[in-house]
């Protein structure tokens, strides 16, 4: 089959590689029908992510037709719609019981390298990292899914791809970053990052009864598609001192949550990107986080800091004393994507949320390198690629 | 999931590096090994890099090589098991003595993890031969005699087979199980899992104990170790598998997976 590979820092390709086969009773292997390129991939592509290895197959946001399912797979059948999150989980241990899916104790086969780096192991994860499993990704023709009983989720005939794709991760992404600020009446939610994690963390904010949200970015095309499209007020932080114009907004509280969907790369791919590369001493850089720091220092008194924005090693000059002396609640992580598949196919189903409205490119697979190089350099006009084989 | 208590952090035996050079020189090996043992508690990571750097400068492999050969030839046992002395099993919370301290000889792991399985249940499958081999992945073969003798070969390093037999000397459905070797086996060793359950849903705390004095006492295991047998990891993935087995039916692998023509 064809599957991008990552060949090394900026180079990704697509080659023939195996077909995927069943390696574990509770697997199924998927022909893709759609798969698309996230900000998290760009992390990988730019050398962010360590313990990539030469060939291994990127891609976590995918779905397709069932081909063949192992013999613990009872609930699938070859030729069942299904799209899968991206975060790998077992179903059976205390976090999976918890709906907290993307900390499954059982789904990461280097579970002990993760738990050397970070003291705990999350779950396994596709086409991210060997320090998440090394599980081969879904930017390919074929992908084989563990725990296919507990995972995927069968998507009706009649509603298209690009309408449930992102249910994989990005939209319940964004709806998690908002679901995890306990939006109240009234509030006013600022979201730094208007890529696409961003645009659904504003959408969301307001399905979860948000009065503003405002969008931040440099972006003028992402910044204007916040506001036309999803009704957000914007700021350009290369125009704009955020902290005081965030105050200004809100009558000088600032706002009552501050949702990160920028991550370890915050400011783009700029030169001191390169700075920091040189400064990994045993794999993991120190994270850039000038986003998040603004959030903290912007957050009103008692709020929320959510970060779905991606971090994988150590912060320099953390501001805790700021956060400390308003009393922020923090809320991160990876999302549990199983727990928000079924209510967020159903505000599909009856018509609040078409997650299409992000996909800005379509691409074949065969032209996958090309959509990454898009993607990573021109930011502002390409929102989403979506691949298909 | 964390299996690593500080204390089993603690336990990972070390050699000096003065120990090593001992034996590069040509010294006598057995005081070497005293020399290991007293430090064997006392040093911390850094300890143990030195020991990996010491090894790697001197002629390592056939270093290995000898001492290893040479252990496996000799079965220094007396019938008495040390192993099993270091292990506090007797009664809940009894701490050993320093005089037990001292005396033990061996290695002392200890890993404890949360499985989402009642006692019985995971006692019921411990009962079980064959599912050892299921998440102890050394385990080349384990019967179960009649006469309630549990038979073992186990993977040594450099594609050895390490044989012994051993026996239950507690067993407490759905509470506690321990075992010792018998004399005469390759490797003299002890055990036991002790499981208390998390308050209600919580599952089972399990606690895996292994203590065993490898052939060439502590400069073996640091050989061992960088042949990649690092017993202390081992242990700990063990107790994994035995979970993720429980809970999940299977181990997660990557194993044979597709990928690019890179790696292949
Ligand atoms: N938590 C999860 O499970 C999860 C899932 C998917 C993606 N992510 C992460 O979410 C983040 C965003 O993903 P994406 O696909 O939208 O990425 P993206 O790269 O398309 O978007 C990031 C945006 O942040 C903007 N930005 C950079 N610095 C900024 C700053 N200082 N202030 C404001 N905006 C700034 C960029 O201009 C860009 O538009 C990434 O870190 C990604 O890894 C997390
Ligand atoms: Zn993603
Ligand atoms: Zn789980």
């Amino acid at each position: 089959m064809k599957a991008l590979c990552w060949e090394g820092i900026g180079d990704v390709r697509v080659e023939t590689v195996p077909d995927p086969k069943i390696l574990n009773p509770r697997d199924a292997i998927i022909r893709i029908t759609a798969t698309a390129i996230c900000g998290s991939d760009l992390h990988i592509y730019d050398g962010y992510i360590p313990t990539m290895k030469q060939g291994d197959i990127l891609g976590h946001e995918f779905m397709g037709e069932v081909v063949e399912v192992g013999r613990g797979v009872k609930n699938l059948k070859p030729g069942d719609r299904v799209v899968v999150p991206f975060t790998i989980a077992c179903g059976h241990c205390s976090n999976c019981e918890r709906k907290e899916t993307s900390l499954c104790d059982n789904s990461n086969p280097n579970a002990g390298l993760a738990e050397n780096v970070y003291g705990f192991s999350g779950s396994g994860l596709f086409g991210f990292s060997h320090l998440f499993g090394g599980y081969a990704g879904g930017q390919a023709e074929y992908v084989r899914v563990p725990f296919a009983d507990v995972g995927p989720i069968k998507i009706p005939n009649g509603i298209e791809d690009e309408k449930v794709l992102f249910l994989s991760d990005i939209f319940p992404t964004g709806y998690m970053a908002a679901d995890n600020c306990n939006i109240q009446k009234g509030d006013v939610v600022a979201v730094w990052g208007c890529g696409p994690v961003g645009q659904f963390a504003i959408k969301s904010a307001f399905l979860l009864g948000a009065e503003r949200v405002i969008g931040i970015d440099h972006h003028p095309h992402r910044l204007a598609f916040a506001r036309d499209r999803n009704g957000a007020e914007i700021i350009n932080y290369e125009e704009t001192d955020v902290i005081q114009a965030l105050a200004a907004l809100t009558g000088g509280r600032g706002p009552d949550a501050c949702i990160d969907c920028v991550g370890l790369e915050s400011h783009g791919h700029s030169v001191d990107a390169l700075y920091d590369r040189a400064k990994a001493m045993v794999g993991l850089t120190s994270d850039r986080f000038h986003a998040l720091r603004e959030a903290i220092y912007a957050c009103r008194k008692g709020g929320t800091v959510s970060i779905p924005g991606v971090y994988g090693g150590l912060l320099d000059k953390f501001p805790l004393g700021s956060a400390f002396a308003k009393g922020l609640t923090f809320k991160m992580g990876q999302t549990h994507v199983q727990r928000y598949l079924q209510p967020l196919l159903e505000r599909i189903e009856r018509d609040e949320i078409d997650p299409s409205f992000v996909i800005t490119h379509r691409l074949k697979l065969d032209d996958a390198a090309e959509g990454y190089k898009t993607f990573y350099k021109q930011q502002d006009t390409c929102m989403k690629v979506v691949l298909k084989p | 999931m964390s299996m690593t208590s500080p204390e089993s952090r603690s336990s990972i035996p070390r050699v000096s590096l003065k120990a090593i050079r001992d034996i590069e020189n040509g010294r006598s090996t057995k005081s070497a090994i005293n020399v290991g043992n007293v430090e064997r508690w006392a040093s911390g990571v850094g300890g143990g890099l030195m020991v990996v750097q010491g090894l790697r400068r001197g002629n390592f492999s056939g270093l290995a090589l000898a001492v290893l050969g040479g252990a496996l030839a000799y079965r220094g046992f007396t019938g008495h098991c040390q192993a099993y002395q270091a292990l506090d099993i007797n009664t809940a919370g009894k701490r050993r003595s320093d005089e037990e301290e001292s005396i033990y000889k061996g290695v002392l792991i200890k890993h404890t993890c949360t499985i989402n399985r009642t006692p019985m249940e995971i006692y019921d499958y411990l009962q079980k031969p064959e599912n050892h081999q299921n998440f102890n992945v050394r385990v080349e073969s384990v019967t179960k005699s009649a006469d309630g003798k549990w038979h073992w070969a186990i993977k040594g390093p450099l594609g050895s087979t390490w044989r012994f037999d051993s026996e239950r000397i507690t067993d407490e459905p759905g509470r506690l199980i321990a075992w010792k070797s018998l004399p005469g086996g390759d490797v003299d060793n002890a055990g036991s899992i002790r499981l208390n359950s998390a308050f209600e849903g919580k599952g089972t705390e399990v606690t895996m104990e292994v203590s065993y004095e490898p052939p060439a006492g502590s400069v073996g295991v640091a050989i061992a170790k960088m042949l990649g047998h690092d017993p202390d990891a081992q242990i700990r993935e063990d107790l994994r598998r035995l979970k993720q087995l429980l809970e999940t039916g299977e181990v997660p692998t990557v194993q044979g997976q597709t990928a690019g023509h890179g790696r292949a």
